[in-house]
């Protein structure tokens, strides 16, 4: 491959670098064109580096000037490789000498070590970086679009048609595409047809309107693009985003059809309230559950068991939820529910008086109009308040409350309670899909979400563990009506992009427009099945004897596959074991006993990478001693780098990356953690080679924590100096 | 407060009455937590909002917060959910009046729009029978020589000596005050008894008559003489000083009549007395004293609700605008006799009826706050006294139980304590 490299001066690169010296380093690392110029990001400069490019036929450029993260799309040209090398960010920006004690101001001539200025440190930083950038070009393939074999299905199947389902559906209808609505009941609408009303889901979002179900159930029969199978279950999905394959149950029939994307809109169910005794359920017949109560008034019939009118209702809000013992979480529609509830009352008889005792009156939103308007009503009566006891007293009830917003203990005779209980997503007790897939049916370790289908990507919703699958409505999170509408176009949205992902042959998500996917050398496949265990999306099933199957339109490109295979046999064209470890070894050691010392930073280009680049925004002074290489999760970081690097010479690696565990940050889910994991066999690496194990050490930053990065890089230099130089140096 | 059982028509009378924004409070204690007169013992206006919202009528008119407050409306702006504090309060003032008098249907004329006409032709009824009676009619308006033998020169009661005009005027204004002075001793003794059973206070503590006015009657009126808690307020601080010259001028005006009524009735000085007289110099200030401090109230206020600090109600003008009346035809009155104009003994009258008017809307009208106010504020340094030295009581026993005495000697007491500070809690 022939390389170029160009180095910018502008940005005081030019001013705190010796530019020639960098220059014979990209030579002396196999660069066949070498040139440097001002403002490479220019007009004048790109067109600079186009004509060099025609002129001197390269195939690969290493533009050394700015970070990664900037000007991408200004270097870009066409089919031409391109590094980049960033001397702004990653050198001069955020690498300062400090003034010694009684010194005023220093500059790079200050002495850092015997014989060494600051400034021969930051030229060692830079050239290591150029011959880096170099070295990765040397190994570098061009990646091509995954096309699979079999044609590609545009369908997409909902599973679930109540509010959720049918709003998807026809969300992918109406973007052209067939749409297949799996429902187990014999009737469209779910819960929500079984509603007298609903809060008003446009604005002003202040009272009740008739559920819009009605509406969607009429749309969805009548748009030609949207199959609808009632009364029918899935029983299997097979295969790969794009390429699956449903079988669906109806009846006794059986019929497999081809799709390429799922929405589970598969809803919820309601707490099971005969664990709520000692709220009086199933105990007094009075005591009802706020589905039963709204199945009374859509068949107008708000009475007592004996017949008699309900003239008072108190409604216990949170009624085995957020609470240990039952439902920890809040369901955050109960409190609507229950206010439209006493409106359906106070509509019935305006004398009628509805009390809400809540732990917290939670109305998510833009539904704070909704209470604002349902607090006017004089009949309905709030306040915070534990209940205590719920007793019969003659033909009515008196509920006990304390903690009130009275300061006391109060005891309210009513003729009924509600008992606002909570959701259960659909997805707690049954996969809802009943993947083929080698790590099994279902979406894995929801009960970090208590069941719901959800996920912890702070900045992408939609997205599940199963790529190409993506959850809507209250199965994903509890939801009231307008936001289950939102939410479901959201992932009809979602699908549609993954399917057109696949058509192009780049990943999904988060990796979007990479075109690159890992491949395996199976002649060297030792079966340990690591790469099966670990992929966090599933995207690889097994034959047999254990060999992997990838699917590589399951697959988000993490990594996670490349830094667990202990062969080594899994590669992408543009990220390979060899590049980093050829990246490793075009790093210059310095002779023993040179006083100071040489780190490599693995550096996750999610969080943590960017994280750096504000650092040298701030002009933060981050320790000279450090190589950063980005890698694209820490899950993929092989043993092998460490032990490449070690062998080097280096005196230290640092692993920096996402929060794992409850509430992670990995983009990859599980990138961070595996890492954390793998740092034992890291440790037995390093007693292999007699080198203490903290000399490896796994951080957790993320993208806000830039202050922290001065301190994580300072603190783990001094930590290298008490156990001092690494005995490799030199060999 | 144990078993309640809210009533909605309460919630909606509260509602109508001017405390339509009651169910907006969502209670958050802005309010109380800005409230320059609300003290950690005696918070307000959160609690009194959650009561309203409730429909708690009987716990809401016995409570002195209500009275301390001086709708400065400090709460009304801050409030995050427009309930308006203070001017439900000033709402539920108007009701704690109904509810604290007797003859309700005056009430009634007195706060309706459409009750004005009535109580017009009231006061004119007895105002003009009076002067027919004991002097043939409005002189130089009309005559009517309803009695020819009371048409006398002066009558002798006993050893007073009364022309008709002093007789015409005492006829109707001195049952009127006794009338007043009754009405207000009932509501003051409901408001009181109510009070003390709301704030549970223990037996032990409960001080007769005679104790309560000679110990807090006179800080209680040193303070409001001062003006020091209204002067507290901050959103509607302009109120302040015309607030004060209004009660200032009431003070020397009551000063001066009653000086009148005795020269006039029991020594037969008989008016109208020269100019150059101390008191009627004294009666001068006073009547420019109300006419500015009720033309700066009334400027202000509209400057106020324009700005959206308070809102005003039919009643706050109907008292501002009555005062303005009593003030504009006493000193008419007066420039049209120096001025020798015929119609003086008219406006005069009109004069008459105006503070017969005003009088008779003591126990009756937002002029209530005069009498409950006071009581609210005598109430107020009597419970922290009590709650003072019901803390000291145990916070003695406490040092005593931990001493390992017996306090069997304070128990009694110390049980009506306890359970004093229960009920508060």
């Amino acid at each position: 491959m022939k390389i170029g490299a160009f180095i910018c001066t502008s940005c005081n690169i030019g001013d705190r670098l010796e530019v020639g010296d960098l220059e014979a380093a990209a030579q002396d690392q196999g660069a066949q064109f070498v040139a440097s110029r001002e403002f490479l990001c220019s007009k004048e400069g790109c067109q600079f580096i186009s004509e060099a490019i025609q002129n001197e036929g390269l195939e690969a450029v290493a533009i050394c000037a700015c970070s990664p993260r900037v000007n991408y799309d200004v270097f870009n040209f066409g089919k031409v490789a391109v590094e980049r090398v960033n001397l702004r960010e990653g050198v001069v920006w955020s690498r300062f000498p400090v003034p010694g004690e009684g010194e005023e101001s220093v500059d790079d001539s200050k002495e850092v070590a015997e014989g060494v200025t600051f400034k021969d440190e930051l030229m060692s930083l830079a050239k290591d970086y150029i011959r880096m950038g170099v070295a990765k070009l040397q190994s570098y393939k061009h990646p091509e679009p995954y096309k699979p074999e079999e044609e590609i299905s545009k369908t997409v199947l909902v599973i679930g048609g109540g509010v959720a389902g049918m709003t998807a559906a026809l969300e992918v209808a109406k973007a052209g595409h067939p749409a297949i609505i799996v429902e187990k009941e014999k009737e469209l609408g779910g819960f929500a047809a079984r509603m007298k009303a609903q809060v008003k889901a446009e604005p002003p979002f202040d009272g009740l309107s008739e559920p819009v179900v009605g509406k969607l159930i009429s749309e969805v029969q009548g748009h030609e693009n949207i199959t609808v199978h009632t009364g029918a279950q899935v029983t299997s999905i097979k295969g790969a985003p794009g390429l699956f394959t449903v079988t669906i149950k109806k009846g006794g029939n059986e019929e497999e059809v081809k799709v390429g994307a799922i929405v589970v809109a598969a809803g919820w169910k309601p707490y099971d309230a005969s664990k709520l005794e000692d709220l009086g359920y199933g105990k007094f017949a009075n005591v009802v559950t706020n589905v039963e109560f709204e199945e009374m008034a859509a068949r107008g019939e708000i009475r007592k068991k004996d017949g008699s009118p309900v003239k008072s209702v108190l409604f216990v809000q949170c009624a085995g939820q957020r609470d240990e013992n039952h439902l920890p979480y809040c369901s955050s529609v109960c409190c609507m529910v229950s206010l439209k509830q006493a409106k359906y009352l106070r509509e019935t008889d305006p004398e009628a008086k509805a009390y809400i005792v809540y732990k917290d009156m939670r109305t998510v939103g833009i539904y704070e109009n909704f209470y604002k308007n349902m607090q006017n009503d004089p009949g309905i009566f709030l306040t915070k308040g534990e209940i205590k006891e719920i007793a019969e007293e003659g033909d009515r009830l008196v509920v006990k409350v304390d903690q009130t917003l009275f300061g006391e203990e109060v005891e309210i005779p009513v003729d009924m309670v509600v008992l606002a209980t909570g959701m259960v997503p659909a997805t707690a007790e049954d996969p809802i899909i009943p993947l083929e897939y080698r790590q099994g049916h279902g979406f894995p370790e929801l009960e970090l979400f208590y069941g719901f289908a959800d996920s912890n990507y702070i900045c992408f919703p939609y997205e599940t563990r199963r790529t190409g699958i993506y959850a809507a409505g209250a199965v994903h999170q509890p939801m009231t009506i307008f936001q289950a509408m939102e939410d479901a176009t959201g992932a009809a949205l979602k699908a549609l992009q993954c399917l057109k992902a696949i058509e192009m042959g780049h990943a999904v998500h988060p990796r979007t427009w990479d075109f690159a996917y890992p491949e395996w050398d199976l002649k060297m496949c030792t079966q340990c099945k690591r790469c099966t265990e670990e992929c966090p999306f599933g995207a690889l099933d097994e034959t047999e004897d254990g060999t992997p199957m990838p699917n590589p339109t399951r697959c988000r490109r993490c990594g996670t596959c490349f830094g667990a295979c202990p062969q080594r046999i899994i590669n992408f064209k543009d990220y390979s074991i060899d590049m980093v470890t050829q990246m490793i070894k075009a790093c210059e050691m310095p002779e023993p006993d040179y006083g100071l010392y040489r780190v490599l930073a693995l550096v996750c280009e999610n969080d943590a990478y960017p994280a750096l680049d504000m650092a040298a925004y701030r002009r933060l002074n981050l320790p000279v001693a450090f190589r950063v290489i980005p890698v694209r999760c820490l899950g993929a970081v092989n043993v092998s780098f460490v032990k490449d690097a070690m062998s080097k010479g280096f005196d230290g690696v640092l692993l920096l990356g996402c929060k794992f565990g409850e509430n992670y940050q990995c983009h990859f889910i599980k990138g961070s953690e595996l890492a954390n994991r793998r740092m034992e066999n890291v440790a037995e690496t390093l007693q292999q080679l007699a080198l203490e194990t903290e000399r490896v050490t796994l951080e957790i930053v993320a993208i806000d924590e830039v202050e922290r990065l001065p301190q994580i890089m300072g603190k783990f230099v001094e930590f290298l100096q008490e156990y001092g130089e690494s005995p490799f140096k030199g060999w | 407060m144990a078993r309640i059982e809210p009533d909605v028509k309460t919630v909606k009378e509260i509602q109508a009455a001017g405390g339509d924004t009651v169910k907006k409070c969502y209670q958050c204690a802005t309010c109380a937590s800005v409230c320059p007169l609300a003290t950690e013992e005696v918070p307000f206006p959160r609690k009194q909002m959650l009561l309203g919202q409730w429909g708690f009528k009987e716990k809401l008119l016995s409570d002195p917060a209500l009275w301390l407050c001086h709708q400065c409306g400090d709460c009304s702006v801050y409030c995050p959910r427009g309930a308006r504090p203070g001017d439900v309060l000033g709402a539920l003032r108007n009701m704690a009046v109904r509810e604290l008098s007797e003859f309700k249907f005056l009430w009634t004329f007195y706060n309706k729009p459409w009750g004005l006409p009535i109580i017009f032709l009231i006061a004119t009824f007895f105002v003009v029978l009076s002067m027919s009676f004991f002097m043939g009619g409005i002189p130089g308006f009309f005559h009517w020589d309803l009695i020819p033998s009371l048409n006398i020169e002066e009558a002798h009661i006993l050893f007073l000596k009364l022309s008709p005009n002093v007789l015409a005027i005492d006829a109707v204004f001195v049952p009127l005050a006794v009338f007043v002075v009754v009405m207000v001793g009932i509501g003051v003794n409901r408001m009181w008894n109510g009070m003390v059973e709301n704030a549970g206070i223990p037996a032990a503590y409960r001080l007769g008559f005679w104790a309560l006015v000679s110990t807090y009657l006179v800080p209680a009126i040193k303070e409001i003489l001062a003006h020091s808690r209204f002067q507290e307020c901050g959103a509607n601080q302009w109120r302040f000083n015309g607030h004060r010259m209004l009660l200032w001028s009431f003070i020397i005006l009551f000063f001066v009549t009653t000086t009148v009524f005795i020269a006039a009735d029991i020594f037969g000085f008989h008016t109208p007395w020269p100019l150059y007289n101390p008191i009627k110099i004294l009666a001068n200030i006073g009547a420019i004293l109300l006419l500015y401090g009720v033309i700066s109230l009334i400027s202000n206020r509209s400057r106020a609700a324009m700005e959206g600090k308070l809102t005003s109600s039919y009643q706050d003008w109907f008292l501002i605008y009555l005062i303005l009346a009593v003030g504009l035809t006493g000193i008419l009155t007066e420039v049209l006799r120096l001025a020798q104009v015929s119609l003086y003994p008219l406006m005069y009258t009109l004069h008459l009826i105006v503070v017969f008017m005003l009088f008779l809307s003591i126990p009756y009208s937002k002029f209530a706050h005069l009498v409950y106010r006071t009581t609210a504020y005598v109430f107020d340094l009597y419970s922290r006294d009590v709650r003072a030295k019901m803390a000291a009581l145990s916070a003695a026993q406490a040092t005593e139980v931990a001493e390992g005495a017996p306090a069997e000697e304070s128990s009694v007491e110390a049980e009506g304590a306890s359970t004093g500070e229960e009920a508060k809690a």
